[in-house]
């Protein structure tokens, strides 16, 4: 493939993240609107604002975290990056082509963008077809895209895959009801490196495995990204499995980037009230560090009613007058450091 | 401060299921007590009969499940020779219990205070109107905001966490003296479980009912229990003061879960390490391994680890620990 990097999609628009390279995906101002139908004679049309003006760059190698609550358009961000959601307007640019309107492409050009960039998803019980076995699983997505042509060539490989998450080549005969759930994980990471892709999109890859399991997916998802050169978008609502993993950490609330830093500035030195009540609300697995949290009073409201201003401001312990009038936008803290608050000038 | 009452004792108690693929040994030789006025925690991953445990305690083991063998003691009355209307008398009213659901758990068809009138009704005689003003007060003690509105709310009407604070009224309404929390949290947001552990705090502290707080997390065990029992593929295999489990846990497992957890802040502060994994995966409970359950995935075994059933050891003030070998044995 002719990978072409035109100048022109370097973000000027008050992008996040280091613009001094091309990044390999970059997020303009994305909004993804569910419409909902509602009322019974008069049959008025309202939206869903799941997603309501995300932008980000991913650069070569990196992972991005994206943290954020039930319902905050972390996860509606990731598919309509992977175009399995129509964005509603904004630009997913990924390696200098814009791909926001996937149908307008050509066969050709989804087809690669299919085998560049994959996805592993929360649950391993659902996401895997039960009646395929392991080879065919893996063998499928190659035969799709002619990658490794010769039968003999698609054994090795999957053998292979099988042996770097931690299956052996003998399993591949096995069908999925026959495997735990780390192991079912394995597997749909397996499947995610088929097409030797080059960027990831996890949603919630290990929130459904045990502790004892989760520290190996873990463990084995940081050893593949540099094995296999990869970029992770990664989406969760754990901020200490965030943290791990991630070199660059978005905070979502209510369809919008509310705070963005890298790991360690974030963690130490969250500047959103957002950003602080979740990490205290965290319960942290020593007793002696019981501590006076922020909890926060009331629900996320519903991202069909969003509160006027800033989203957050009904549940924020530090509100100003000026939060419930007007939404406040992000603002570049120095060091990778983005945050949208009025509190912080 | 008066002497610990007991509230609940477990002894040797084994649940079984009976399936066309075997026997799973669910719960295995469990024997505990719960106190007047303390939070037990019970923490434990997928399979580690942490959940069987608590239906076993209410009876609500349905067949292929059946409580093989053992004695539920409430205040010193068995509660498996109760009668099948005496045990529901018991279900509720005196023993209550919080599911991880609060959508499932809750009817979809009745508003949520006639839910929560029921109990007053059926358990305590009142009449519909006082079991209605009841109600209020209930939802109004679990901080549901403008009570008198919400009480004619159906289910679907609220939030994942409203839902989970009526439950919690529902199950206190009749002031239990057990109150058994399965995993209350788990289907929560982080700030929405900050909430309800607050709540649940503040409550046990009112009630001073004794609270059985079942959970895979073992931040909220650090965050609200005060004795600790850890349980792996249907057994105990440490039981400890909550400081003491979280300082020197004994049990290689207690340990190897505690290393395996990703702490908020640690990379930031040490740099990124990788996370100690336990190896291999929670043995099937139709074929358990001979010897110690946790002898294929534990790294600190020996040849002798596997040859005969490892005994619970009582340390007394430091617990129970099910490993001859435990941190800080004498060698």
């Amino acid at each position: 493939m002719k990978k072409k990097y035109p100048h022109d999609v370097v973000s000027s628009s008050g992008n996040i993240g280091s613009a001094a390279e091309n990044p390999m995906l970059s997020v303009e101002d994305l909004k993804v609107y569910f419409p909902v139908e509602t009322g019974f004679l008069s049959r008025r049309r309202e939206y869903v604002y799941a997603v309501d003006g995300v932008s980000f760059d991913l650069k070569k190698g990196e992972t991005l975290g994206i943290v954020g609550e039930s319902g905050c358009g972390k996860t509606t961000t990731g598919m309509a990056v992977l175009n399995l959601e129509q964005p509603t307007s904004g630009r997913v640019v990924f390696k200098g082509q814009d791909i926001t309107d996937f149908r307008k492409l050509s066969t050709e050009t989804q087809l690669q963008l299919r085998k560049e960039m994959q996805v592993i998803f929360q649950d391993p019980y659902s996401s895997l077809n039960p009646r395929t076995s392991l080879d065919k699983i893996l063998e499928e997505p190659m035969k799709v895209h002619g990658l490794y042509p010769s039968p003999g060539e698609r054994r090795d490989r999957v053998a292979y895959l099988l042996e770097r998450v931690g299956l052996t080549p003998s399993q591949g005969k096995r069908y999925p009801h026959s495997f735990s759930g780390g192991q079912r994980q394995r597997i749909g990471i397996a499947r995610s490196l088929a097409l030797n892709p080059s960027m990831i999109v996890g949603d919630e890859p290990v929130s459904a495995l045990d502790v004892s399991i989760q520290a190996q997916i873990i463990n084995l998802l940081i050893d593949l990204q540099s094995e296999f050169d990869l970029s992770y978008v990664l989406i969760a609502h754990d901020l200490a499995v965030v943290e791990h993993i991630s070199d660059r950490i978005a905070v979502m609330y209510l369809g919008r980037i509310v705070e963005t830093a890298p790991y360690d500035r974030l963690f130490v030195n969250p500047l959103h009230p957002y950003t602080q009540a979740l990490m205290s609300a965290i319960p942290v697995p020593d007793p002696k560090a019981r501590k006076n949290r922020i909890v926060l009073t009331g629900d996320v409201p519903s991202p069909r009613h969003p509160p006027s201003g800033c989203a957050f401001h009904p549940r924020c312990p530090e509100r100003l007058a000026e939060c419930s009038e007007s939404a406040p936008g992000l603002l570049h803290k120095g060091q990778a450091h983005h945050v949208a608050c009025h509190l912080v000038r | 401060m008066q002497p610990a009452k007991t509230v609940l004792n477990i002894d040797s108690l084994f649940t079984e299921f009976n399936t066309i693929d075997g026997t799973a040994r669910a719960v295995n030789d469990v024997t505990f007590d719960v106190k007047r006025g303390e939070i037990l925690g019970i923490v434990g991953e997928s399979g580690s009969g942490k959940s069987v445990t608590a239906l076993s305690i209410m009876r609500l083991i349905r067949p292929p499940g059946s409580i093989r063998r053992g004695r539920i003691e409430f205040f010193g009355r068995d509660l498996m020779g109760l009668s099948g209307d005496e045990m529901k008398d018991v279900r509720g009213n005196r023993i209550s219990m919080i599911f991880q659901e609060p959508m499932t758990s809750l009817h979809p068809l009745f508003t949520i205070g006639l839910q929560i009138s029921e109990m007053y009704i059926k358990h305590m005689g009142l009449s519909k109107k006082e079991a209605w003003e009841h109600a209020i007060e209930m939802l109004e003690k679990v901080q549901i905001p403008s009570p008198e509105k919400r009480v004619k709310d159906y289910p679907h009407q609220m939030s994942g966490g409203m839902r989970q604070r009526v439950m919690i009224a529902m199950a206190l309404s009749c002031n239990p003296e057990l109150l058994i929390a399965d995993e209350p949290t788990t289907a929560l947001d982080v700030t929405i479980q900050a909430q309800v552990i607050d709540l649940m705090w503040q409550l046990e502290k009112e009630y001073s009912t004794a609270i059985m707080m079942i959970t895979h997390d073992l931040g909220v065990i650090a965050e609200i229990a005060q004795r600790v029992i850890v349980m792996y593929a249907g057994e105990i295999v440490e039981e400890a003061e909550v400081n003491q489990l979280f300082e020197q846990p004994k049990h290689p497992y207690t340990r190897a879960l505690l290393e395996a957890i990703p702490k908020l802040g640690r990379r930031t502060r040490m740099g990124r390490k990788p996370l100690q994994e336990i190896k291999g995966i929670v043995p099937g409970l139709y074929n358990l391994p001979a010897g110690c359950n946790f002898y294929p995935r534990c790294p600190e075994a020996r040849p002798d680890c596997r040859l005969s059933d490892i005994s619970l050891i009582d340390l007394g003030i430091r617990g129970r620990v099910r490993c001859p070998y435990y941190q800080g044995a004498k060698a």
